[in-house]
């Protein structure tokens, strides 16, 4: 296990942030976290890295206990960060030095040797695009090669677990295109990447699993094929049937609507394919259409957020 | 620590606003000293190094210290702000490494900044003759050396500010507004009790009071326990003259003759006031740094 966070509890002021959350990220697995402004998921990802105090709970990273009960263990998370790369949300880096100094002097927080480091920051320089501007001041870089600069600079120490706090924000769709050949390219080198992103398309894209974090809690923690089906099997159903017979199934919630004087359209909560089989055979039934609508992971999200403000409100 | 101090002392000297401050003070001792030279006839080697001492310190002690508190009261809620404290401290660093780095960065700087206005002050000294003797040249580095002491306390003391106001602009007012009661405000106030409780007391005597006051009181305040110093550069020997008027009576009166003493002398002599200015940075420092390492940075 590379991040196991157990009962977070944050609270600033009478604000709760994190409500005993937990969550597990496994080794090479691209973790998407998500979740709607204010939902808890810096707060999450600034704890692991000991930027911020919660007041209860566990974090585990690599397997070290780095965090429990309001207190971090400084020389397990210094450890800990060695193996870390770490892109924030709305950062700038320091104006008055280059991309290749920024990365110089970062990868010296590492212990890296010199020429490794200059190796090291030249690829990266490469990688992200940003080689031919290397001598120039970061102040004087656009918003996106900034974002990419950021980006660069998590990977300095070829991170373990690679954490990015909304990685895509401000970039360009060449960017973003990057960005994704770099998270894709993380994983095939088997490393862990855990990132945060209201961009639920390119979680969609590169994450295996995803965790959805409303008001300070997961909701659910799986991959995006389970989540799916689990979303599909509560309402992806539409069928339009042609039959002069009183329509009746059992053991499934759906609803039905008459359309004509023997057609109905039919609303499924849970998949009815069978059933409807059934009644076809025994009553001499026609379907008309059937639509399986897929549904897309944003709008799976807004329903979890939907219900979750429904279930506060009550 | 070494990696936060790398950082900041490249920032550091990368900052134009320090060396635009360094500039303008040199340009404001540039008229101090031609003024000197030309009323240099006058005034004897000693007496051109108290007048020296009084006016640089004075100068530097204003233009310096409010770059120092502003400074300190930016250092960390600026960082949180820009989010780069977040993307340092994601590195391999303790916090305690980051801050101490930071903070003693920040004083090579301004002890940088000290050690190019005492070359100024060593060749303003040469311009107009003054022949800089071993004494001489002590008395600049160790007035200069207090004048650093005074700076990191206000460092600290804007370090204090910085992790205890979250936005940078309120910390930014706030260390002015601070810088100058400590300037105008707090030093009134000395005085005026001083003088209420002086009655017929020697000049010696309303200083000492005015010492024990400031040491007292004003304990808090870099200035105060500076000014405290530098006042003891001179001794004031008291001299009783006797005259005859007109018509025979005669009167006694005492005036006081003014010897240099030295810079060394007037920290021997205020060593309290002196270690206040180490207690003090201390004492600022150490509870930032307390903040600094429960704080949430973000």
């Amino acid at each position: 296990m590379v991040l196991k966070i157990e009962n977070l509890v944050k609270r600033y002021g009478s604000l709760t942030a994190l409500n005993r959350l937990s969550l597990e990220v496994r080794r090479g697995q691209v973790y998407g976290f998500l979740g709607p402004n204010g939902a808890g998921k810096s707060t999450t990802i600034l704890s692991t890295l000991g930027l911020i105090y919660p007041q209860e709970g566990r974090i585990e990273l690599f397997g070290e206990e780095i965090f429990r009960q309001g207190r971090y263990n400084e020389g397990k998370l210094v450890d800990a960060k060695g193996k870390v790369g770490y892109m924030p949300e709305h950062a700038t880096l320091w104006e008055f030095l280059t991309p290749l100094q920024t990365l110089d002097i970062l990868g010296q927080s590492f212990g890296i040797p010199k020429h490794e480091r200059l190796k090291r920051a030249r690829e990266l320089l490469e990688e992200v695009n940003l080689w031919d501007v290397k001598d120039r001041k970061v102040g004087k870089l656009s918003k996106g090669m900034r974002q990419r600069l950021l980006l660069a600079q998590a990977l300095i120490n070829d991170p373990e677990l690679l954490i990015l706090d909304e990685p895509m924000t401000g970039l360009d769709p060449r960017g973003i295109a990057e960005f994704k050949d770099i998270i894709k390219e993380q994983r095939k080198n088997g490393k862990t990447v855990f990132f945060s992103s209201h961009i639920l398309a390119h979680v969609e894209e590169v994450c295996d699993t995803v965790g959805v974090i409303v008001r300070g809690k997961l909701r659910v923690e799986d991959s995006i094929d389970n989540i799916k089906s689990d979303f599909l099997r509560k309402g992806g159903y539409l069928i339009l049937l042609e039959t002069s017979k009183p329509v009746n199934f059992e053991g499934v919630e759906w609803k039905i609507e008459r359309v004509s004087e023997t057609k109905y359209k039919i609303k499924a909560a849970t998949d009815i394919r069978e059933q409807v089989n059934d009644f076809v055979w025994e009553q001499g039934a026609k379907i008309l259409q059937l639509m399986v609508r897929v549904p897309s992971l944003e709008e799976i999200f807004l329903r979890m957020v939907k219900e979750e403000e429904g279930e506060h409100s009550h | 620590m070494m990696w936060g101090f790398q950082l900041e002392l490249k920032k550091g000297l990368r900052t134009k606003k320090i060396w635009a401050v360094i500039v303008i003070l040199s340009l404001i001792y540039v008229p101090f000293f031609y003024l000197l030279k030309r009323s240099s006839e006058e005034l004897t080697a000693t007496s051109v190094m108290g007048l020296t001492i009084s006016f640089v310190s004075g100068m530097a002690m204003f233009f310096l210290g409010i770059v120092a508190i502003v400074v300190g009261a930016t250092a960390i809620n600026g960082e949180i702000e820009k989010g780069t404290l977040r993307v340092a401290l994601s590195k391999k660093i303790t916090r305690s490494g980051y801050i101490l780095g930071k903070f003693l960065a920040q004083i090579t700087v301004f002890g940088i900044a000290i050690l190019l206005a005492t070359l100024v002050e060593f060749a303003g000294m040469l311009y107009i003759g003054v022949n800089l003797t071993g004494g001489l040249v002590r008395d600049l580095l160790l007035i200069n050396l207090l004048l650093l002491v005074v700076m990191v306390e206000f460092v600290a003391m804007g370090y204090l500010l910085s992790t205890f106001l979250k936005s940078s602009g309120t910390a930014l007012g706030t260390g002015i507004a601070v810088f100058f009661i400590l300037l105008i405000f707090v030093p009134l106030v000395i005085s005026y009790q001083a003088y209420t409780h002086s009655g017929n007391m020697s000049i010696n005597g309303v200083q000492n009071l005015s010492d024990e006051y400031n040491t007292k009181y004003a304990f808090y305040s870099p200035m105060a326990q500076f000014n405290v110093i530098t006042g003891h550069l001179s001794k004031m020997n008291p001299v009783n003259r006797t005259i005859t008027d007109s018509m025979g009576n005669t009167r006694t009166y005492t005036t006081y003759n003014e010897t240099y003493q030295g810079v060394a002398y007037a920290i021997r002599k205020r060593w309290v006031n002196t270690v206040l200015l180490f207690l003090m940075t201390a004492v600022y420092f150490g509870v930032a740094m307390v903040r600094f390492l429960r704080m949430d940075l973000r």
